[in-house]
């Protein structure tokens, strides 16, 4: 089921309703149970068998908090948590990772010239597995840093990884944030329900006409068969730009608008991350729920900054090289993730004052070059790719012009015209979000850019592309 | 949560009635279909509203009915009684477009008869095409107890709508020039490899598990729904039901199993085995060839002449 599809409509609809009958009428406990047995719908209409995956990952969390709970001796407890490592990361490895081992322990072998083929499986990838695992592992991660406690209530803990709204694409929830919301009794508020609306409106703008649009041009440009020049493929990758932050940050607010809507909180993702005047601010501002979790869990607990300059270096370019890794098995989510690395390493040498308005360009400029190997399909697309781009030789606008024009030139034109609004509108609301933005203006403006986004909707939306959203692979 | 519920109604509803009464061009519907069925959509809508030609025998039906039936033939063996056939086949099944496309024909023409296809089993589910040249009501109300894909059908149809409207707005639309063949029947000359077919018929019959009644009610409830209410429009404009069973290649079964169904409405033409069991009839494992096509519409003709010299059939 995806946000933006009717029957997730009608299946919120249904939910919506019954979540707050329940909640009103019957004691904390049943309105968890609805929420997880309608989580799993949710998530197996895709593929009911994978729902195995997240039972067993939220049991073994379950009981291994409870465990860390009670043990007293360090080496138990250090036990328990490898357990927890153990059961997640074995499930993510597993069913994303196996294969990319294996394909790459035989080239390498073939590189050697050793004669070892060891045969990859035929594995489908679970959708979400790596947001809800992160998820969970982090419950127990903190328990035993004895920074929350473990709930003994086992509905409160399943609906904490199983809630719908963000279960396939995060926000990657904390347990000390979100566990403890589903053990309160909830009133409803229409304010908050405005609230999510509101945000659900703005995600689906983004999702509908900013992302699916580019989304047509970054498919024809990156999937051309024949050798695209520089400037197509520099297009191709500002359109990717634009594409991938429309789509996962209007999921995003869609989710988090959804989870409003039911009286719960999910924390910010995305804070206008192309508005950053260096690479520190663009990941204090991108993806926040994946980048605050690999700096708890993993860069911190390598040293931090805490080491030499060598060793925070390592670190810091550790924590990218998994970062990319986390999004994909394949070597070109490395890349992306090493150069994110390597060019905070940069910045980290270079001591001056990062001046937004000279440096806000640059980083993005440099930020869209990076989604190249992002969005290649295999090391030798991004091989082809980053040659065309300094194909200056064969410098035209030829082909470009020939993908805008299959697209349509009056769309392409009205398309930027709205994205130059889109990012007005965002740089607006640099420090708040969308909500208090708009809750600045007057109720005659606020119903003029309701009724303005629902129309571009309809006259810009792109409705003939299977509703999808990219991290939905992730 | 009523004050919410009446609010986000409020605010929606300005889209919607706008989405709903947002007139499109009718021929932009079937234009808009341009990558499916051989581009036949255009075709249909020509036929019926450009094309000045009478109608007097419809064919309405799959692929099996494009690949199978050669109206111009027909029409040439049906000479004597001055009948103007037409083959207005659709790939792909669904029941409920064979009810869309008639109720466009007798808006214009005014067949004498209409032969509807049927296959082995009614197909339970909505026709993919369906939902982008019905009309809104025939889509939002369309049974909505045993219509898997009311939904889906809703949505493609109010998608496809803003569509069409984008395409005019952005300059995207070309007018396609009026299609001015009087016939449908598109058909091979090729002639499948007999070991295939001898592979798909060892598969083909081989006993199958049959549904219990209750689940065949159930499932056959969305057709049979149709059926009639192509039944009562025929009733309703003086066209004779006819029903030709054009069964694959290699099936054992010589009657469709809504047999006793078909023939509450109308005669049921079965074709001759010798026909259907020849490899070099068939084009593939499901679609007859020219050579297949032509000895059957020939049989078609001769079937549809006794029922013309059948007065009898007319009191029916």
């Amino acid at each position: 089921m995806i946000f933006n599809s009717v029957t997730f409509l009608i299946f919120f609809i249904l939910f919506f309703q019954f979540y707050w009958l329940i909640n009103n009428k019957l004691p904390i406990s049943y309105r968890n149970i609805f929420t997880i047995l309608s989580s799993y719908l949710f998530y197996g209409w895709w593929d009911w068998r994978f729902l195995s995956l997240i039972i067993i990952s939220s049991s073994a969390d379950y009981f291994i908090g409870l465990g860390l709970a009670r043990a007293q001796k360090k080496n138990g407890r250090k036990m328990l948590l490898i357990l927890s490592i153990v059961v997640n990361l074995g499930i993510l490895g597993f069913f994303k990772y196996f294969n990319f081992f294996i394909e790459s322990l035989n080239e390498f072998m073939h590189f050697f010239s050793l004669s070892v083929d060891v045969n990859t499986l035929k594995i489908i990838l679970p959708v979400g597995i790596s947001f809800y695992t992160f998820q969970t592992l982090s419950y127990t991660i903190d328990i035993y840093k004895r920074k929350i406690e473990p709930t003994r209530n086992i509905f409160s803990f399943f609906a904490f990884v199983s809630f719908f709204p963000q279960l396939v694409a995060g926000p990657i929830e904390r347990a000390s944030h979100l566990l403890h919301q589903f053990d309160a009794k909830k009133a409803f508020s229409y304010n908050h329900c405005v609230i999510g609306l509101r945000l659900i409106l703005w995600g689906l703008f983004k999702k509908i006409v900013i992302a699916d649009n580019f989304g047509i041009l970054v498919d024809t440009i990156f999937s051309s068969e024949h050798s695209i020049s520089g400037i197509t493929t520099i297009a191709g990758s500002l359109f990717f730009a634009f594409q991938i932050y429309a789509d996962f940050s209007g999921y995003s607010d869609i989710a988090i608008g959804l989870s409003k809507m039911l009286g719960i909180d999910l924390m910010k993702n995305f804070k206008t991350p192309y508005f950053s005047a260096s690479f520190g601010e663009f990941w204090h501002r991108w993806h926040i729920s994946l980048s605050t979790w690999f700096r708890d869990y993993l860069y911190i607990p390598l040293g931090g900054n805490r080491g030499n300059k060598y060793r925070t270096n390592l670190n810091i370019l550790v924590t990218f090289l998994l970062s990319g890794l986390w999004h994909g098995a394949n070597i070109t989510f490395l890349i992306w993730g090493g150069l994110h690395g390597l060019a905070l390493l940069v910045e980290k040498q270079v001591r001056i004052k990062f001046n937004t308005l000279y440096f806000t360009p640059f980083v993005f400029i440099l930020v869209t070059l990076f989604w190249i190997p992002f969005r290649a399909e295999n090391f030798a697309h991004f091989i082809a790719l980053s040659k065309s781009v300094f194909q200056f030789g064969s410098f035209s606008f030829a082909s470009l012009c020939q993908i805008i024009s299959d697209f349509s030139i009056t769309r392409f034109f009205a398309l930027l015209f709205v994205l130059a609004g889109f990012l007005w509108i965002e740089y607006s609301f640099r420090s708040d979000d969308f909500n208090e933005w708009i809750l600045k203006k007057t109720r005659f403006t606020r119903f003029t850019i309701y009724y303005l986004i629902l129309a571009l909707i309809l006259i810009l939306g792109n409705f003939s592309v299977k509703p999808d959203f990219i991290y939905f692979q992730f | 949560m009523n004050r919410l519920y009446k609010h986000i109604i409020l605010f929606l509803l300005p889209a919607l009635i706008l989405i709903l009464i947002l007139p499109v061009n009718k021929r932009l519907k079937y234009q808009g279909l341009e990558n499916d069925c051989f581009n036949h959509a255009i075709w249909i809508y020509d036929r019926i509203y450009n094309n000045s030609k009478p109608l007097d025998i419809a064919f309405l039906g799959s692929s099996r009915t494009i690949n199978g039936i050669n109206d111009e033939l027909i029409e040439q063996e049906l000479k004597e009684y001055n009948m103007a056939v037409v083959n207005f086949g659709y790939c792909r099944l669904g029941r409920n477009l064979s009810y869309a496309l008639l109720k466009e024909i007798v808006s214009r023409k005014k067949p004498g008869y209409l032969v509807l296809e049927v296959s082995r089993n009614e197909d339970r589910y909505s026709h993919p095409v369906y939902p982008h040249i019905a009309g809104t009501a025939d889509v939002a109300f369309a049974n909505p107890f045993f219509n898997r894909d009311l939904l889906a059908d809703i949505r493609t149809q109010l998608t496809y709508k803003i569509e069409l409207w984008q395409d005019i707005m952005f300059q995207k639309t070309v007018t396609m020039p009026i299609q001015t063949s009087d016939f449908g029947f598109a058909s091979s000359n090729d002639t499948i490899a007999g070991e295939i077919l001898k592979e798909v018929k060892n598969g083909r019959s081989k006993p199958k598990p049959g549904l219990k009644k209750i689940e065949e009610n159930f499932h056959m409830s969305f057709p049979r729904i149709y059926l009639k209410k192509i039944h009562r429009l025929c009733r309703e404009n003086n066209i004779n039901m006819l029903f030709l069973y054009i069964p694959p290649y290699g099936t054992d079964q010589f009657l469709p199993n809504e047999y006793k169904t078909y023939i509450k409405y109308g005669i049921v033409i079965l074709p001759p085995v010798p026909i259907t069991d020849n490899p070099s009839n068939w084009h593939d494992e499901d679609h007859l060839n020219r050579t297949g096509a032509n000895k059957l519409s020939l049989y078609i003709a001769a079937e549809i002449k006794k029922v013309l010299s059948d007065s009898a059939f007319y009191s029916k």
